[in-house]
């Protein structure tokens, strides 16, 4: 797991502005000139992973620093030519990528348009792109009320964006499409659809503080250890609700109707039948589904899913975690 | 002609306790063909193969030198984009399917966690055997120059301390934390990877030139040494 550092979410030892920084990402252009505008503003995601034909895609959008925030962090007598600059960051955490865009000269309130080539070859799954106000010289005078003198500095920063490149990866090696959208029932936070080729997981896109944690990059501290019990506890639903209809949909000849019920059926019945081969164990969960009554079934279904998932360590590291800190 | 191919998620409960401890000494492509899928291109392994029968030759088991001579030929041989090398599949059909028994010779069995993180490995990037040794060359390596690679395999704390950080993703800052602390003993390098982290926490890494960064490392270096002077619980 990464060593983050932390400070920066507990606090700076300057003034800082947080979310000071608008970015706002507007369209994709792939090599061919065709262009992806389908944008989810509220998720501040650009799923590109349904177009596969590209080998360069430039993102495009327009960054501007929010009214107030060179008051905020920049000493009066910096205020007129302050010297600060706007770094736009390109990062993908599944191929160790860090790159950097630069946007040097601008004006308060101006929006600036940029645009940044992400090269396919480069990245996988997700790439997050970020923007940053920091200071681009040392203060040459002795700064007082703690703004922030050194060069480098990171005085500001946005709301993070992601362009979605692959889709999602199911635990099966199969893929779920994750996508959030406002619920009529307003206290319901999830619902699979398995009646496709590829299920469909929605999520109330409502809830953001749920969908800011569900969507969390961390591999350590409070967020990342949240995520993984929310993950565990949305996932046992939906591992239970897949496993029904697989076995429902299992024919006397072992077929299923989707390749999606393979994948989960061979991950879950090994745990069920271990000592049975994958037909004999389809059989095997077929004739239990069509003969057992729904608390009998449930019970089984529910044994296999939390051996799978193992809840209780995702739980007791959340535990560990709040203890610690 | 041996082509390089990926093994499916699902084959995770091929690793039964007798394969990670070697009883069961190999898993025959025959039998588990329906979870082997093709590469997407073609990439020849016979000269890797040939080149990890060198080295099982050359060094005793367990011997983590061989990780320094290995890194550089293995980026060399399967050539992959980091879009590919991001696919865990090749890495799993690598260790899992195609050289377990060199997974065995370097690692030895301290448990079944330790030895399937070493066959497996999803997540972090000092699990899988292979991966971990490419990723490495990868963010180390300017153009086929792989010297900066052996410097941090010398010493596995070397690599630890910065791998197990986000400023190991950034190239000019892995290279400047080598040039800077190759020869340095361990407490002195973690100390320094440490204090580097935490002033990352307010500045934007990517704004910064190798020279810079590489200026950074030496401040801090010298403050530790200057800490080690007056104080002996760093040593």
């Amino acid at each position: 797991m990464l060593k983050t550092a932390r400070l920066r979410r507990d606090f700076f030892p300057y003034k800082y502005r947080d979310k000071g920084v608008d970015l706002e990402l507007t369209r994709v252009v792939f090599d061919n000139d065709e262009s992806w505008d389908q944008i989810d503003t509220q998720r501040r995601l650009i799923a590109i992973d349904g177009y596969k034909d590209w080998e360069t895609a430039r993102v495009q959008g327009k960054v501007s620093i929010n009214d107030g925030v060179l008051k905020d962090v920049l000493p009066p007598n910096e205020r007129e030519k302050p010297p600060i600059a706007i770094s736009i960051a390109l990062r993908c955490s599944e191929t160790y990528l860090r790159q950097n865009f630069c946007e040097g000269s601008f004006e308060v309130g101006e929006k600036i348009d940029f645009e940044i080539p992400v090269e396919r070859s480069d990245v996988r799954n997700t790439v997050d792109i970020v923007a940053g106000l920091v200071r681009t010289a040392e203060a040459d005078h002795i700064v007082e009320d703690g703004y922030a003198a050194f060069n480098g500095a990171v005085l500001s920063d946005c709301r993070k964006w992601e362009i979605r490149v692959d889709p999602p990866e199911l635990p099966a090696g199969k893929f779920l499409d994750i996508r959030y959208k406002s619920f009529k029932e307003k206290q319901k936070l999830f619902k699979l659809e398995s009646d496709f080729e590829n299920p469909i997981l929605w999520l109330n896109g409502d809830y953001t503080d749920i969908a800011r944690i569900l969507n969390s990059k961390a591999t350590r501290g409070m967020e990342a250890r949240i995520r993984d019990v929310f993950f565990d506890m949305i996932s046992h639903q939906v591992w239970t609700q897949l496993l029904l209809r697989a076995g429902q949909d299992i024919t006397e000849d072992e077929e299923v109707r989707y390749e999606w019920e393979h994948a989960v059926l061979n991950e879950l019945l090994t745990i069920l039948f271990p000592d049975a081969e994958e037909q004999e164990a389809m059989l095997e969960f077929r004739d239990f589904v069509h003969k057992n009554d729904v608390p009998s079934l449930i019970e089984m279904v529910d044994d296999v899913v939390q051996a799978k998932l193992d809840l209780p360590k995702q739980m007791t590291a959340l535990i560990t975690e709040a203890l610690r800190q | 002609m041996k082509p390089l191919k990926r093994l499916m998620n699902e084959s995770k409960v091929l690793l039964s306790e007798g394969f990670l401890r070697g009883a069961e000494r190999s898993l025959s492509e025959e039998d588990y063909e329906e979870y082997i899928e093709p590469f997407e291109r073609q990439i020849d392994l016979t000269p890797l193969d040939d080149y990890l029968d060198f080295l099982i030759d050359e060094h005793p088991p367990y011997h983590s030198q061989i990780d320094g001579r290995l890194a550089p030929q293995l980026h060399r041989i399967l050539n992959l984009t980091r879009r590919e090398a991001a696919d865990m599949g090749i890495w799993h059909y690598l260790t899992v399917i195609y050289r377990p028994d060199f997974v065995r010779y370097r690692w030895t069995y301290g448990s079944r966690e330790y030895m399937k993180k070493r066959f497996w490995g999803v997540r972090e990037w000092d699990s899988n055997t292979f991966s971990r040794l490419w990723w490495v060359a990868e963010q180390t390596h300017t153009d086929g120059d792989y010297s900066l690679t052996e410097k941090i395999l010398t010493k596995q704390y070397l690599v630890r301390s910065a791998f197990d950080r986000d400023f190991s993703r950034y190239k000019p800052a892995l290279r400047a934390y080598i040039a800077v602390l190759c020869g340095d003993p361990k407490s002195v390098v973690e100390e320094a990877a440490k204090r580097f982290n935490k002033h990352l926490s307010v500045v934007q890494l990517e704004n910064f030139q190798e020279q810079q960064i590489r200026e950074k490392f030496g401040e801090i270096r010298a403050e530790i040494l200057q800490d080690y002077e007056s104080d002996t619980t760093l040593s």
